[in-house]
């Protein structure tokens, strides 16, 4: 009786879907790295801050990623060194959008940025305070929408 | 569903078989008549309870299209109460209400046994059932044969709807992956000199020509450039910086390689709170 209480034609389409969902999730996740220069300036009325430099992207298969960010930023007339490598972790969660968790932020030779600063900097690049990153992935390049303007072009290097 | 009657007989609604329980009651077990099992399934939905004669006469016989008679049922009664009487050795196992109708025996304990099958019961594994007994069971159990043709009818249109449920999950997914993607997506717009505009916000309301000083305020040169520079040029920004109010203007100018057609490097350009001067 049990031969056919489980339909094998059931199985199969189960199987099936279940091969081309997984494949498709994997394909959420890639490895590539891609570099642009960024100026950002915010022209609110009180604020003078603006940043000038270079980022470089790397995501990995693994669903974690890192950038790199080096250059000044200008907040009320003083200019502060910027170098910091951060650690973080991408989720899938729909579509083109995602979820980047920052595990670290380390400082990487000549650093005077204060954090406030730095935090500043990393929500408008959309990689802090829980903004949905949507990223646009071609054959040569990325662009990061945080999450609906964007904020990033990058070059894919490799 | 399967009763435990007087702690002597388990008696199996699905196969109508009662056999002895636990060792006890008599030995060997009985087949009833699809008549009589549902006759006694029903009686034991509430044992003590009285069924009327005309509910009986519905739901054993015309609910499954058969003709109903008072005598009918009172030959199958009698039946049922002999079959249970010599398995159980008790004598007044449904009792006659006149002119009203039958009930089971209040004073006889009746209990729902999930766990116990027949054949545990009987102490016989499956695969100790040799596939002669089996095809004789098979043979002599109409209610398990039926059970199997409406497996065998149901399990391709089952097999079909369920495929078709998870296509359309998996279509809905890529569909809701298609519709990010627009909102997301830049794709060429026009041309200036050697630059390809690429934007997501093609529509009629707002004009090349305005598009140019936006990305002028953020790239001084840019004209220039694109006149000599082959390049992708990104564009975004929020309407109302079209109408001389602030908002967020995004340009970010892509240099094309000569091979490939590739982009080489990328500046971007973000600005916030920009207004038109």
């Amino acid at each position: 009786m049990k031969k056919w209480m489980i339909s094998p034609g059931i199985l199969l389409s189960v199987l099936c879907i279940s091969l081309v969902y997984i494949n498709y999730k994997q394909h959420n996740y890639f490895a590539t790295r891609c570099e642009s220069t960024l100026t950002y300036h915010d022209y609110s009325a009180d604020s003078d801050f603006t940043f000038s430099g270079n980022i470089i992207l790397e995501f990995y298969g693994d669903r974690s990623g890192q950038y790199f960010l080096t250059g000044i930023i200008h907040n009320k007339g003083i200019d502060f060194q910027l170098s910091r490598a951060i650690d973080f972790s991408y989720t899938h969660s729909s579509g083109k959008k995602y979820s980047i968790d920052i595990n670290e932020i380390r400082k990487l030779g000549t650093d005077t940025s204060p954090e406030p600063l730095v935090s500043k900097l990393l929500k408008v690049l959309g990689i802090a305070g829980n903004i949905a990153l949507s990223i646009e992935r071609k054959s040569d390049y990325i662009t990061l929408w945080a999450p609906v303007i964007p904020v990033l072009t990058c070059a894919i290097v490799r | 569903m399967k009763y435990i009657i007087a702690s002597l007989i388990i008696y199996d609604t699905e196969s109508g078989i009662i056999c002895g329980y636990a060792d006890k009651g008599a030995a060997g077990q009985q087949h009833l008549t699809n008549t009589a099992n549902r006759i006694l399934s029903l009686l034991l939905t509430s044992p003590g309870e009285i069924i009327a004669r005309d509910d009986l006469l519905e739901q054993v016989w015309i609910a499954h299209g058969q003709v109903a008679s008072n005598s009918s049922l009172n030959q199958y009664v009698s039946i049922l109460r002999k079959t249970l009487t010599k398995m159980t050795g008790i004598s007044d196992t449904i009792i006659s209400h006149p002119r009203v109708g039958f009930s089971f025996s209040a004073a006889i304990n009746v209990r729902l046994d999930e766990a116990e099958s027949v054949h545990d019961a009987l102490h016989i594994t499956e695969s100790e059932i040799s596939p002669d007994t089996q095809k004789t069971e098979e043979k002599n159990n109409p209610s398990s044969k039926r059970f199997l043709k409406k497996l065998e009818k149901y399990t391709l249109p089952v097999s079909g709807v369920l495929l078709i449920i998870l296509l359309l999950i998996t279509l809905s997914q890529y569909y809701r992956d298609d519709s990010n993607a627009n909102s997301a997506n830049m794709s060429v717009w026009f041309s200036v000199g050697k630059c390809q505009i690429k934007s997501d916000q093609q529509t009629r309301l707002i004009s090349h020509e305005k598009i140019i000083p936006v990305m002028s305020g953020l790239i001084p040169d840019i004209i220039h450039v694109c006149e000599k520079t082959p390049s992708q040029v990104f564009f975004k920004a929020e309407n109302s910086v079209f109408y001389g109010r602030e908002g967020r203007v995004f340009v970010a100018f892509c240099r094309l390689g000569s091979e490939e057609n590739k982009l080489m490097y990328c500046e971007t350009f973000y600005a916030y709170n920009w207004k038109k001067k």
